[in-house]
């Protein structure tokens, strides 16, 4: 439908449209020399930046249209132009004739200005809406390194990213989903490094969402994801700017959605879920001490409470005797087989984890010293577990927090309790088959055509160089290459040249 | 949808793997089967020769490569029931087919009951036969219906988890291995060490497969080259694993020893080790392998079938392999029923399938000079 030519039609429909909204800012005002021709100015309050618009815009429109030579007026259009062309002091306006366009850019925050006889409106962008800046990263928090994060304003994001990429390459393509809540988001990537057809499967999935609503991040994830039954995340989610930046550099493509204080970041494999931002900011070897520590604590976070169960259950004798003797002197008292007793205290330790997000930050410590300590002091005193099991509870809880992915350890808190099932039922060998059945649906998985347990299975793909950047980091200056999610024909990220203390060297 | 964008050159290549995916793929289906009764099964005929008798079946098994290959690559991307079919004709493709359907049936039965009979003894004692039967059988299966691609890249995690541990027990176990046990070399006469090697041409059962991966390469020109590489690293441990195990039991010994790997695993002493008895190192072993020799038959066998009833998804058919595998593997009373059906199987099937059908095929397209312009 397009505008009408005759300014009360149209605020008549839009009246109409908007009946019983009353965050809704109107008016119809008068212009020119004798004040007989009409504009109509229409905005929603709180999403408008007032201050520029009643300060400037608005005076200068009532200014420029008054101050007009009569004849000026003669044609309906030319008023319009005169608006456009200089009669606002912004560079960010333009013409549209589309009404539900104009419907559609005026609840995202713009202004929309009406002029009595032309078939078409000025837009002016005068988005600006109460937001909380940006704040500081604390979920991804690092010690050495940026320490931004997302926010809720779409707009911030994006110049959060092209601080970082200063590249005209670095497109921001627009996408819009959610018939109701017409959600934005942007597909940020290098235009020259993306591999187009991961680009164009990327496009594509978004564009088969038909829902009503998409409001955050987590729910696009699930919409685009290849196996979406899988427990684990196939795209990642970062809050880190810096991180959003350097996965654009690698190639890879950077999904923002408008009010998600998150990026998600496609294709994602395994590995790039055991890589965190403060691993290119501190030495290599220190990074190369710390990957194999968080790849050990995932296997503890997931195997630690199975393998117990099941060597002490079916395989004592597997262990020295001291330490068997050990474990059944302070397993003698309990009431229960040693899965029980895992499970209860497995339990608790994730209602303590789900107590602790829930409640206000002051109280939080205070449950970890409830929970932690005294809870399980007096279960141990109290005979009801015994202390090796607190320990191998404790042990794997710390292990999840050493991996920097949050939806990982979430994942591998599911998988964890079929580990523990099955061992309690069959031992080693269901310990195994537990694990078994994981590496299977690990490899099965893919992310937007790229094998999930990439660089550990098909390496080959990519001539083993992303191996550089997995267990151990390598110095930078050895990975000359992009990793696999990189066009081929842009893999090379760094040239030859002379590095450090050139002047030595000779 | 995926398939559509995703061109051949990109990284995602649906339902293809590489020669190195089909190198590990190889390792695991054939090595960890073969290899547990093998220092007991070339002993009992060659005596302290039996790792002579286990390096010329390698070579034997080599020859078998090339020719195997040799027909896979004349007939690229071409299904096994295919090849066959131009060769020989479809009734005979259909036949024949189902005739290495039969095989890996019965690889699958056989591994299954003896790795259920070695869970039994080392690690449940109580837990009913049936338990680990059907969820090892579960597990092969839910890997077989996944298809190639993910199988490929379990089998690349898996061989780490397997070689790791082997190198590492079988590296320290040099240390108190009696090495005189192994003298004099070559003092069995050459038939007895040649009876020898025919029984360690089996422990290779699964190389067949190689007619079978055609449609699956991706870039099949230097197949030859790279399964003859897993081939010979294979045979290699194979040899040094009878050696070592011969030399620490003496060779009169381990004729009574059902599974010599594995007790000489057991029985390994780690210096300073936390761990008293190395049940988990040869559990992992042992399951893995396990897993991946059912897990390659009960593919293949599925595929087999699927192409030859030409309908449907390999996934259905391995649904209606389970309940078979399961009541062959039942079927025998003893282990020692066991050993001589699969022998019997063996000398009959597996002659079939690894040395007749391969040489048939690779002579009659030699003469009919069939081939890659052809087909």
């Amino acid at each position: 439908m397009n505008v009408f030519s005759e300014l009360d039609k149209n605020i008549e429909y839009l009246e109409g449209l908007f009946a019983d909204c009353n965050d809704l800012v109107k008016r119809k005002l008068p212009v020119g020399p004798s004040l007989d021709r009409w504009i109509y100015v229409i905005y929603f309050d709180g999403m408008t930046d007032r201050q520029v618009l009643e300060a400037t815009i608005l005076p200068q429109i009532m200014a420029s249209g008054r101050k007009m030579p009569e004849n000026f007026f003669n044609k309906p259009c030319s008023l319009l132009a005169t608006l456009k062309e200089g009669g606002m002091t912004t560079a960010d306006l333009r013409e549209e004739a589309d009404m539900q366009k104009i419907i559609n850019v005026l609840m995202a925050g713009d202004t929309a200005v009406f002029v009595d006889g032309a078939e078409a409106a000025v837009l002016i962008a005068t988005r600006g809406f109460p937001n909380r800046g940006v704040p500081e990263a604390n979920i991804e928090v690092v010690v050495q390194g940026s320490n931004e994060a997302f926010t809720e304003v779409f707009r911030f994001n994006t110049a959060l990213l092209r601080r970082r990429v200063k590249d005209p390459k670095l497109k921001m393509k627009h996408v819009q989903v959610g018939r109701r809540t017409l959600t934005d988001m942007s597909l940020c990537y290098l235009d020259d490094v993306v591999r187009k057809e991961v680009l164009a499967d990327v496009e594509e999935r978004i564009k088969n969402i038909d829902i009503d609503g998409i409001l955050d991040c987590g729910a696009l994830e699930e919409f685009i994801e290849d196996d979406y039954q899988s427990p684990f995340p196939q795209c990642q989610i970062t809050e880190r700017p810096d991180k959003a930046a350097s996965a654009i550099l690698e190639g890879r493509i950077a999904i923002l959605v408008d009010n998600s204080p998150l990026a998600l970041l496609v294709p994602a494999v395994v590995d790039s879920f055991f890589q965190s931002s403060e691993d290119y900011t501190q030495s290599w070897n220190i990074t190369s001490f710390v990957r194999p520590l968080r790849f050990l604590s995932a296997f503890f976070a997931l195997a630690l409470p199975g393998l117990y169960i099941a060597i002490t259950t079916f395989h004592p004798n597997m262990l020295p005797m001291m330490l068997t003797l050990k474990m059944a002197a302070a397993r003698e008292s309990i009431p229960f087989p040693a899965v029980l007793e895992v499970l209860i205290m497995e339990f608790a330790f994730e209602l303590l984890r789900e107590a602790g997000i829930r409640l206000p930050r002051p109280v939080g410590s205070s449950i970890g010293i409830i929970g932690g300590l005294i809870v399980g002091e007096a279960a141990v005193s109290a005979g009801i577990v015994s202390p090796i099991v607190v320990i191998i509870v404790a042990l794997t809880g710390i292990a999840s927090f050493a991996i920097p992915s949050y939806s990982l350890v979430s994942a591998f808190r599911l998988a964890k309790f079929l580990i523990i099932a099955l061992s309690a039922a069959l031992g080693l060998f269901g310990f195994w088959a537990a694990l078994l059945i994981m590496i299977i649906h690990l490899a099965s998985l893919k992310s937007f055509g790229l094998p999930y347990l990439f660089p550990f299975a098909a390496g080959d793909i990519n001539g083993f160089t992303d191996f550089k950047d997995s267990i151990f980091r390598m110095p930078l200056i050895f990975m000359k290459k992009r990793p696999i999610y990189a066009n081929p024909e842009q893999c090379n990220r760094m040239n030859e040249g002379k590095l450090g203390n050139v002047r030595q060297k000779e | 949808m995926t398939e559509t964008i995703y061109k051949d050159d990109s990284f995602s290549l649906n339902n293809k793997i590489s020669l190195r995916q089909l190198q590990a793929l190889l390792f695991l289906e054939i090595f960890g089967f073969g290899v547990t009764a093998l220092p007991r099964r070339v002993a009992e005929h060659a005596g302290q020769d039996g790792w002579v008798g286990v390096l010329l079946a390698t070579g034997f098994i080599i020859i078998m490569t090339a020719v195997m290959t040799h027909v896979t690559k004349l007939f690229p991307q071409t299904s096994f029931y295919d090849i066959v079919g131009k060769i020989l004709g479809r009734p005979l493709g259909a036949l024949i087919s189902l005739l290495f359907c039969l095989r890996l049936v019965l690889l699958a039965a056989f591994n299954l009951r003896i790795f259920a009979e070695i869970t039994r003894q080392t690690m449940l004692p109580t837990t009913p036969f049936a338990v680990v039967f059907v969820s090892m059988l579960m597990i092969a299966a839910y890997g077989a219906a996944k298809g190639i691609e993910s199988r490929a890249r379990v089998a690349e995690v898996l061989i780490l988890v397997v070689l790791l541990p082997l190198i590492f027990v079988f590296g320290i176990s040099g240390r108190d291995i009696d090495f005189s046990n192994l003298m004099p070399v070559m003092a069995a006469p050459f038939e007895s060490i040649l009876a020898g090697s025919f029984s360690a041409f089996f422990a290779f059962s699964g190389i067949e497969v190689l007619l079978l991966v055609g449609p699956f390469l991706a870039r099949p020109k230097h197949l030859t080259k790279s399964s003859t590489q897993a081939i010979v690293t294979i045979g290699i441990f194979m040899a040094v694993i009878t050696a070592v195990t011969i030399a620490r039991f003496g060779p009169a010994n381990i004729v009574h020893q059902m599974w010599p790997v594995l007790k000489m695993m057991d029985t390994i002493s780690l210096p300073g080790s936390i761990i008293d008895r190395q049940g988990a190192l040869i559990m992992t072993f042992w399951i893995i392998s396990a897993y991946a020799t059912i897990n390659a038959a009960l593919f293949f066998s599925s595929l087999l079938l699927k192409d030859v009833v030409t309908r449907g998804k390999h996934s259905w058919y391995i649904l209606g392999l389970i309940p078979i595998i399961a009541l062959v593997a039942h079927w025998p009373t003893h282990m020692a029923d066991v050993y001589t059906y699969f022998n019997l199987a063996n000398r009959t099937l597996g002659v079939a399938t690894m040395i007749v059908v391969p040489l048939v095929l690779f002579a009659v397209a030699s003469i009919r000079r069939m081939g890659r312009g052809q087909a």
